[in-house]
């Protein structure tokens, strides 16, 4: 973490980090403890402006708005860590298999992959969601599989350009295994690629959750996400309450704003 | 020669070509290695001697089996042959530490616990000139010379008989050239060993090896012993090149 901090000591990456882990922390928090009941309805409190009681103000069945956004906030970001994680992690595998060993196996999933990034890939994810319909697995795995390509495609290249230089040469020669050559010689040198990727990853997931709930094709009905309540929160603009959609709207800024700074400050060394 | 010395390394009727296709659908045989032949025997230093695009590299990594395609026959008479490559830029994993890079190969062997792998290290480093402190450094905290005594390290570590060295010294300023090659002949002493030294730079392998070997378009023009190829040299191409070093 010291080194990290010594590495990208610039303005991006330092912002990028208090924005980021402010706000995933209240996030966390939120998993634990909220003032209110998320789904608790008031019928003496509905449709409050923001206040000292309720902070965020209440929707029209007087729940809490901070309580539930910190609810939704914590399924997206969930729905965001596991498509990171499965897109990352089997992108990294696809992308250190063809890169390191190449030939046709490379060719038919870079291929493949080629294929998948011709589409759009939200519109590819919708697409898919549409004909498997909601709920939160759904969109993990469609989102994940989107993103699998952009990160075999990065850690490809890094592993071709990497195999061939002379340390590695040197390992080989000195009886390392192709495996151990790969997760410990290659891997930690792709990181600063692989690090902005992921953190990058993290902002597309956020967005991508938040455009498909908010078009009725992401978590379900009776599931909660940010996506889900900003589309929910529309209905309210018109009826004098715009702060339930604002509130909604700031929380996904925020955050993927603080993905995409410390992606962009990651990238830039000091 | 008369007293009978062990083989180290023989290379026979080595070749290799590759086509190349020109716009006009002509396809090209282009030689890189022909016909080379030549023994290395056990405590001797054979200079390698060609200007770029002889073969030279070419044949070290034939010998070194990173070659994947070659006609011919490589046999080497020693377990774990090693290398010391002319880039010191990256010839070190610049991720890890030079305990990491040099604990590896040890590592490969089995044959030391922990304990054992580091006091053969903090050893290794002191003999090429360097210390403990480099231990927790990065390649890139260290100099050129500095990672070329790294990398000899390495190669050391392995307990190798027989060392490539491509260039070694050539990308280095000429203070730090006599350097590492006073180290790598201390080396050759202490250790018994065998190199098969390649460089384009006549007075370079003067200072190293026994026995040059002159390549010129992937063929052997001429072998023999320094001095011979020093002050009687019989190819025009030899002497061209020893001619260029005085």
């Amino acid at each position: 973490m010291k080194k990290l901090f010594a590495k990208h000591n610039n303005w991006f990456f330092k912002v990028g980090l208090i924005l980021t882990v402010c706000m995933v922390g209240i996030v966390i928090i939120g998993q634990f403890w909220t003032p209110y009941d998320p789904n608790a309805m008031d019928a003496a409190a509905k449709a409050q402006g923001p206040s000292l009681k309720h902070l965020l103000g209440t929707d029209y069945f007087g729940r809490d708005i901070f309580s539930r956004i910190l609810e939704g906030a914590g399924a997206t970001l969930l729905i965001a860590f596991f498509v990171v994680l499965l897109g990352a992690g089997m992108g990294t595998l696809i992308g250190a298999l063809t890169g390191y060993f190449g030939g046709v196996v490379d060719e038919i999933l870079m291929r493949i992959c080629d294929a998948l990034t011709a589409f759009p890939s939200v519109l590819l994810a919708l697409i898919a969601l549409a004909i498997l319909g909601p709920g939160r697995l759904n969109v993990i795995g469609v989102l994940a599989l989107v993103f699998i390509p952009s990160f075999a495609r990065i850690v490809r290249a890094e592993f071709s350009r990497i195999k061939k230089l002379n340390y590695v040469s040197l390992a080989k020669l000195q009886g390392v295994g192709h495996l151990r050559i790969m997760l410990r010689h290659i891997l930690p040198n792709t990181l600063p690629v692989l690090l902005p990727a992921i953190s990058i990853g993290f902002n597309n997931a956020v967005l991508a959750e938040a455009s498909m709930s908010f078009l009725g094709v992401g978590v379900s009905a009776s599931e909660v996400s940010l996506g889900r309540m900003l589309s929910d929160s529309q209905n309210y603009i018109l009826r004098g309450m715009p702060w339930y959609a604002i509130f909604v709207g700031l929380t996904i800024a925020l955050l993927i704003l603080g993905f995409s700074l410390l992606g962009e400050g990651l990238q830039q060394e000091d | 020669m008369a007293e009978e010395k062990k083989k180290i390394l023989e290379v026979r009727n080595v070749s290799t070509s590759y086509t190349r296709k020109s716009p006009l659908g002509k396809t090209k045989i282009q030689h890189v290695l022909h016909d080379v032949s030549f023994d290395l025997y056990e405590g001797e230093a054979l200079g390698l001697v060609g200007e770029s695009g002889s073969g030279k590299t070419t044949l070290a990594r034939a010998i070194l089996g990173f070659l994947p395609k070659y006609e011919g026959t490589i046999t080497h008479y020693s377990e774990h042959p090693q290398v010391v490559f002319q880039d010191p830029y990256t010839a070190l994993n610049p991720a890890r530490t030079i305990e990491w890079i040099l604990e590896e190969p040890l590592k490969i062997l089995k044959k030391y616990n922990k304990e054992e792998r580091r006091a053969r290290i903090v050893d290794m480093l002191k003999r090429v000139g360097l210390d403990e402190s480099y231990l927790d450094r990065k390649p890139s905290q260290l100099s050129g010379g500095q990672r070329q005594r790294v990398s000899i390290a390495a190669a050391l570590l392995m307990e190798p008989r027989f060392i490539v060295a491509d260039e070694p010294v050539s990308a280095l300023d000429v203070t730090i050239q006599a350097q590492i090659l006073k180290l790598l002949a201390e080396m050759k002493e202490q250790f018994g060993l065998s190199y098969l030294f390649i460089s384009h730079d006549m007075n370079v392998v003067y200072q190293l090896c026994d026995r040059v070997i002159v390549m010129r378009k992937g063929n052997v023009v001429e072998e023999g012993e320094i001095d011979q190829i020093f002050e009687a040299p019989k190819h025009p191409y030899t002497r061209e090149l020893v001619e260029a070093s005085k």
